[in-house]
């Protein structure tokens, strides 16, 4: 028989150790850890349990590193914006039913008449892509963008479409796909955030759960942060000499490692401690981040920091951030809308004025983005993804607004592995139903995750018995717009 | 049977009418059909769906197949003959955005057409030899494979273990059976300092006083540490710890989630509701019953809050989510069931009976059938603001009044009342539904007082008139007895078409629809506007029109309402005369009849005494509290939905528990839910799963992991246990010997040698051998809860506010918790109150429990995820609460006045880690402190009374790991 040490105080082998020491049993030690927790999906779980946020290989080599999540809370009209639908002033004045047909329950039930768009539509750049007068900075960019005109989603209202289009569920309580690429290919940057959610001022209905790890480890969540100089919880020391903290942590670290020591070694408590490290270290890295102090006044101007209206400054700080992150590595970073006073990208009413507003807001800022990405040689490798939770229908709510509309909305995409300018899908001459390629916000999220080297069939956690994936039992690739 | 299923059951009565008489004729279809088939549809299948529904699809889609008859129809994906029910035709039309088909693009117009002409003819098809390699799914086969579906045995002979007695503990017999096995030898006993503050924060989530380390370490009697696990057991502070471990699993939350956030009302009650019942120490079995059917078992009176605790058990039903405008509210109701089912299966039997909504379960035995058996016991239920009777004394009050009501009706009768007539109401254009004059409440439910047994009849006197009046028959009337009686009366279900409901009403009160038990508008109207109706008709007859302002809930059929007459008011009450529907507008007031003033005003005298006498016993009745809960309506089974969605009608299913379990022997309530005999099969001595489950959770909460790790899923999916034998003695123990005490198996636990093991590693040998700990040769280090850590912090900086229950401490809002709903902010400390006591609004919820792993309240979790997150030194850091804590705890340090800077430090680490700090932590925590002195030019005697340099090392003891974790 074999025996315990007889003083366990002093059995001073921490695993780690313990592994380096005996090589030869490192399979032994390995597999026994593989036998005995089958609690997660993948053989991942086996790297996530040492550290969560080291990076990792993907399924196939990747087309982009990174994601820039530009969300358009609300829902913007696609026919307002890019789906350019010219039938629609033929038919203004009537009734939905008369000329769409079927017409499917919309959430407020105030239908009104078809409306076409109060903005001019023109085509730019070599593809000749449609935009409307709302987007006359991006107009500037459409060769590098693909759009899909044939989106869909399951839901009409705005958190069940909320939560489906970040976590491809319509409840409450699952991971976001930020914490699915995290769980999935780690981090790249040790001391921020691998999923940062830089909130403009709207945190979309569904409040924060949009970003959170649900049922994946909490290492997964999404961090907000608000493009201020204190951008995100708890990053300032409060003690007013930086000494006293600096002093603070080294007793803190002298006394974790005699417990270490004495317990004779632990992985939880030895990551628990080298976390103090990261948590220190962000505090420098996270400020440096947020300080713009070092970009050149072409750059701030390009993103259009100097507006006089605040929103599109702004997002204008968000979009140089988000430049930013990339930059230092971390892997996804979502951008919410700044609030324009009337209501987010959904104007049940006053589509004019709403659209406007929003529109003015994130325009320059997201032109300026891809530009400033593609002089720098980022946008090979961010894959940049503009959309709302879902579109907007043809047809008037009330006399000016317009109501909800799952069944055809537009986004599109650009940046890594994206071919630019071109259309995938379409819907029909009045932009309220899909007549050709008919694509879902699973497709949407496998195309990320493919782009990023990810085969969403193959990322799964188990959860309380189920292997589940980003994509469900769905997915599938939007290929005409992959390069 | 219920009207919902009756067309759907017709059409099923049909269809298996026409398949039979096809399959029954082969070769009946013509040459020219199959000619048809081969060149029109065959080809469009085969281009169109086979990629995902046939047996050579890479991976099949959807679960069926279209490539043979029989598949399609065994799919109910065509109804022969049927083009407008046939849901194959329904998803190539695109007409459900949920399955338009194929997914890729619309089929063109002559193909649909196509399709449709075969439906029409009834699917011609030559015969064929079906495709291979379709899996069978056998219940049978897989309970008799899987573990978990047998029952539990004690073991027939005890494991022996060397140097174990025949006294020993049994759990013990098992470990270190199984340990002399492998050949390892378990760790020695913790010292106690560990072992004192082990055993408080597993029990009371708090740590140890000082004063109670030192008591326990200089115990040197034999039985010190039992008599340490008595305190502990019967501390008040027990069931706060025990009852969030609870809360964990029955996803409890305060609000709805989704855009607004909102309220649910009364959802604290049943946190105060659990934090008693471990506390009290109810039997599991009877705990469990009380959660099913706590509204219609026998009620137990609580001791301090004397109302039937049993109905609030229930209100964990609801803690689902809800959205304020579903475009579909009848999807919305199919899930919020799943969502119930969901935490009910998982909670109390460990498995997973929500992965059978769309298929039979890909691997347990439970099939779809089992799912909608239990899906009918929720369409049968309500929910209610239930109405508690506090000491009984609204019931005593409502006896003596009726008593004297008995009396006064007793002369009334002698006098002879002349019949009065009853209001006739003739109006074709609309149709009755309740007229109230049956002389019973016909399917009617009442919950509180006020609404009697019965409408009113003939000859019956009007108790509160003073005279010798009959009151006007075929009414409810919510103040026969007076008005302070409050109470809701419910109707039946019936069959949502029509666009109005028309109630003729005296009084003041509420009246309202409820349709496929949404609710949420009721809270806040927004788009749902028009289902209910505030009534204050100033004492004369009036129609309130009930016309919902939308239009979802008309045409597309399949919806179930019922009526809610509510009387809250204690001040008030109402009279409903009739109920009716229809599209036009309200009916016109009929003559009110003659009611007599007086029959015999020569006896007025002695009535007005008599209603004096009532009024004064009616006047006595207290106030009711008030309670989230379910209540019963009336027997409705659910019917199959096939692939999961509600518009796609299989066939009936009876309520009924789960197959493998014996459920077919559970005949369902023709009166009611029949939740009260769910719930007796569910703790049924016969069923495996309720005491396995229950004490495998009781397991992983003292020792950081069960003996199935996979505590909500015992299923094959599932982890397999690490002792089996141990885990089916002790279910046993628990249902016969403990008689289902939590506390008993409790004890059990911690009074094994294995629970009392060190938790510092063995030698490298063992530590190779079984390196995970699964054979419990050591305790497991764990991180503290995040409410544990919370809590303790407040402890050792002597900040805890020990008051229990009542509504929650308003969560503290930082400036990043923004959005929709955003409630009031409390304050940073929460008041001092436990972490249990601190709202739980799902929109917002305490980002420092979140950040140590808080459950998002979505379905049931049991095992929390352990992260180890630098989100978590951060919060340590530079969280205002945890300094404020710090300073605190420095301010009682300086004011408690001890002068001695080695009894101050070495008195900090035993607050903070229970035990005294070894030579060189000692060092290393005084040589801080006079660092800090020097830095800031601090005398000595400055030093010893200077908060901010104390604040500082407080700060420290929170950060350590001696703190946070739990050796």
């Amino acid at each position: 028989m074999r025996h315990h040490c007889n003083n366990y105080a002093q059995a001073s082998v921490t695993r780690r150790q313990m592994l380096t020491r005996c090589a030869s049993g490192f399979g032994g030690v390995a597999l026994a850890a593989l036998l005995a927790d089958k609690s997660f999906g993948a053989p991942l779980s086996q790297a996530i349990n040492n550290n969560p946020l080291a990076p990792r290989p993907a399924h196939h080599t990747p087309k982009a590193k990174s994601v820039i999540f530009l969300y358009m809370d609300g829902g913007p009209s696609q026919v307002d914006t890019f789906d350019y639908k010219p039938d629609l002033a033929k038919h203004r004045g009537k009734s939905p039913k008369d000329v769409l047909g079927r017409v499917e329950p919309t959430q407020f039930d105030d239908n009104g008449t078809i409306m076409p768009s109060p903005w001019k539509f023109n085509q730019y750049g070599q593809s000749g892509a449609w935009v409307s007068d709302l987007f006359p900075h991006v107009a500037e960019c459409v060769d590098d963008i693909a759009f899909v005109k044939s989106m869909t989603s399951k839901f009409a209202e705005h958190t069940s479409a909320n939560y489906f289009l970040h976590t491809g569920h319509g409840i409450q309580g699952r991971p976001s796909m930020g914490a699915w690429l995290g769980y999935g290919l780690g981090s790249e940057n040790d001391s921020l955030p691998g999923f940062a959610v830089l909130n403009g001022g709207l945190i979309p209905p569904g409040g924060l759960d949009n970003f959170n790890s649900g049922f994946l480890p909490a290492s997964y969540q999404g961090s907000v942060l608000s493009p201020t100089n204190v951008p995100l919880a708890n990053i300032q020391p409060r003690e007013k000499d930086a000494k006293d903290q600096r002093a603070k942590l080294d007793l803190v670290g002298a006394l974790d490692q005699a417990m270490i020591e004495s317990v004779g070694g632990d992985d939880a408590l030895e990551s628990a401690v080298n976390n103090y490290e990261t948590a220190f270290r962000m505090q420098r890295s996270v400020p440096e981040l947020a300080d713009i102090s070092g970009e050149s006044e072409e750059t701030k101007a390009l993103y259009g920091l100097d507006q006089k209206y605040k929103q599109t400054a702004t997002f204008a700080r968000q979009c140089l951030l988000a430049r930013r992150m990339i930059e230092r590595g971390v892997r996804f970073v979502e951008l919410t809308c700044p609030n324009v006073g009337g209501d987010r990208w959904d104007q049940h009413g006053n589509l004019k004025s709403g659209h406007e507003n929003n529109a003015r807001a994130v325009d320059q800022p997201i032109a300026a983005l891809l530009k400033d990405l593609k002089r720098t040689g980022l946008l090979d490798e961010t894959l940049v993804v503009w959309g709302g939770e879902f579109g907007r229908t043809p047809f008037a709510q009330g006399s000016n607004g317009r109501d909800h509309n799952p069944y055809a909305f537009t986004m599109w995409m650009a940046g890594g592995g994206i071919k630019g300018g071109v259309v995938a899908g379409q819907s029909d001459e009045f932009g309220y139903k899909v007549v050709d390629d008919r694509y879902e916000i699973h497709d949407l999220h496998a195309t990320m995750l493919h782009l990023l080297g990810i085969d969403h069939t193959r990322l799964t956690y188990r959860f309380s018995g189920r292997d589940i994936r980003l994509t469900d039992v769905h997915g599938r690739l939007i290929k005409p717009i992959l390069a | 049977m219920p009207i919902r299923t009756v067309l759907a059951s017709a059409l099923l009565a049909l269809s298996v009418c026409a398949n039979v008489a096809a399959e029954d004729k082969p070769g009946a279809f013509s040459d020219e059909q199959l000619t048809f088939f081969e060149t029109k549809i065959r080809p469009v299948l085969a281009d169109s769906c086979y990629s995902c529904h046939s047996h050579e699809a890479k991976r099949l889609k959807g679960g069926f197949y279209l490539d043979s008859r029989k598949a399609i129809l065994d799919a109910f994906l065509v109804e022969p003959g049927e083009v407008e029910d046939s849901m194959l035709i329904e998803a190539v039309r695109y007409e459900n955005p949920d399955h338009a088909m194929p997914p890729k693009g619309k089929l063109p117009d002559n193909q649909i057409k196509d399709l449709e002409k075969w439906v029409e003819m009834g699917m011609p098809w030559p015969e064929e030899s079906g495709p291979e390699g379709v899996e069978v799914f056998d219940l049978e086969a897989r309970k008799a494979s899987h573990w978990a579906w047998k029952q539990p045995q004690l073991a027939k002979t005890l494991p022996k273990a060397p140097g174990l007695g025949g006294n020993a503990n049994v759990i013990d017999r098992f470990v270190e059976a199984r340990l002399a096995k492998e050949g390892i030898e378990p760790g020695l006993r913790a010292d106690r300092a560990t072992l004192i503050r082990r055993v408080t924060l597993d029990l009371t989530g708090l740590p140890p006083s000082p004063a109670e380390v030192q008591a326990f370490v200089n115990d040197g009697s034999p039985d010190a540490y039992e008599r340490l696990v008595d305190r502990l057991l019967a501390s008040p502070r027990f069931g706060e710890k025990w009852a969030r471990h609870w809360l964990d699993l029955v996803r409890y939350a305060e609000s709805f989630g989704h855009e607004f956030d909102i309220n649910i009302p009364y959802a604290w009650k049943y946190r105060d509701y659990v934090i008693r019942a471990m506390q009290d120490d109810v039997p599991y079995d009877r705990f469990v019953k009380e959660h099913v059917a706590g509204d219609l078992i026998e009620p137990r009176i609580h001791g301090e809050t004397k109302v039937n605790e049993a109905v609030k058990a229930t209100g964990w039903w609801f803690m689902h989510e809800q959205t304020h405008a579903p475009t579909d509210v009848r999807t919305h109701e199919a899930d919020r069931i799943d969502n119930q089912i969901d935490a009910l299966s998982k909670t109390f039997m460990g498995v997973t009976v929500a992965c059978a909504r769309c298929h039979d379960h890909k691997f347990d035995a439970i099939s779809d059938e089992d799912y909608y058996s239990l899906a009918g016991y929720l369409q049968s239920s309500r929910l209610q603001q239930a109405y508690l009777d506090p000491g009984g004394k609204i019931e005593v009050a409502m006896q003596i009044a009726r008593s004297v009501y008995a009396k006064g009706q007793a002369a009334f009768d002698k006098l002879g009342a002349p019949p009065v007539e009853p209001t006739m109401i003739d109006h074709a254009e609309t149709r009755l539904f309740e007229s109230f004059n049956a002389g019973s409440f016909n399917g009617w439910r009442t919950t509180g007082w006020a609404w009697g047994d019965r409408p009113t009849d003939q000859g019956q006197w009007d108790g509160l008139s003073g005279k010798a009046a009959p009151v006007m028959p075929g009414v409810a009337h919510s103040g026969m007895l007076g008005d302070q009686a409050v109470g809701t009366l419910r109707s039946p279900e019936y069959d949502f078409q029509d666009r109005k409901v028309f109630l003729r009403v005296k009084g003041k009160g509420h009246v309202r629809i409820i349709v496929d038990s949404y609710t949420v508008h009721l809270l806040k109207a927004l788009l749902f506007e028009g289902l209910e109706s505030k009534v204050d008709t100033n004492g004369e007859w009036q129609w309130i029109v009930l016309s919902p302002q939308r239009d979802f809930y008309h045409g597309n059929g399949n919806h179930r309402a019922h009526l809610e007459i509510i009387d809250d008011d204690p001040n008030a009450h109402l009279i409903i005369d009739e109920v009716r529907f229809g599209d036009t507008d309200a009916p016109p007031n009929p003559s009110t009849p003659k009611v007599f003033d007086s029959i015999a005003p020569g006896q007025d005298p002695a009535f007005a005494a008599l209603s004096k006498q009532l009024r004064a016993a009616a006047a006595k009745t207290p106030k009711p509290e008030r309670a989230l809960a379910i209540t019963d309506g009336g027997p409705e089974d659910s019917y199959l939905h096939i692939r999961g969605g509600w518009r796609a009608v299989g066939e009936d299913l009876p309520r009924r528990y789960l197959t493998a379990l014996g459920g077919e022997e559970t005949p369902p309530s023709k009166t009611g839910s029949g939740r009260e005999q769910l719930a007796e099969a569910m703790v049924a001595q016969t069923n495996p799963l309720a005491a396995r489950v229950q004490v495998n959770r009781l397991w992983h909460h003292l020792f950081g992991s069960g003996i199935v790790p996979t505590v909500d899923n015992f299923g094959v999916l599932g982890l397999p246990a690490s002792h089996p034998e141990l885990l089916d003695h002790l279910a046993v123990t628990f249902m016969e010997d403990d008689a289902w005490s939590n506390k008993a198996m409790i004890k059990r636990i911690v009074m094994s040698r294995a629970y009392q093991r060190t938790s510092d590693r063995g030698s490298s040998e063992v530590e190779m051998q079984d390196p995970q700990n699964v054979l419990l040769h050591r305790q497991n280090i764990r991180r503290m809860t995040s409410e544990t850590l919370r809590d303790s912090i407040l402890a050792v900086a002597g900040s805890l506010n020990e008051q229990k229950y009542g509504p929650p401490v308003p969560v503290h809002l930082t400036q990043f918790m923004q959005g929709r709903g955003r409630p009031k902010g409390g304050p940073i400390d929460g008041k001092g109150r436990r972490s249990i006591y601190i709202s739980v609004r799902r929109n917002f919820l305490s980002p420092m429990m979140l950040t140590f792993d808080t459950p998002i309240p979505f379905s049931t979790v049991g095992r929390r995820n352990r992260s180890n997150v630098p989100a978590q030194s951060l919060t340590l850091m530079n969280d205002p609460f945890v300094h404020n804590q710090a300073k605190r705890w420095a301010g009682r340090l300086i004011k408690d006045g001890q002068t001695d800077v080695a009894e101050r430090i070495a008195g900090m680490f035993v607050s903070a880690i229970g035990r005294e700090p070894t030579d060189e932590e000692h060092k290393a925590a005084l040589s801080f402190v006079n660092q800090l002195a020097d830095d800031h030019r601090l005398d000595h005697q400055e030093m010893l009374v200077d908060h901010h340099t104390w604040a500082q090392l407080c700060h420290a003891m929170f950060n350590v790991k001696g703190f946070t974790y739990v050796r």
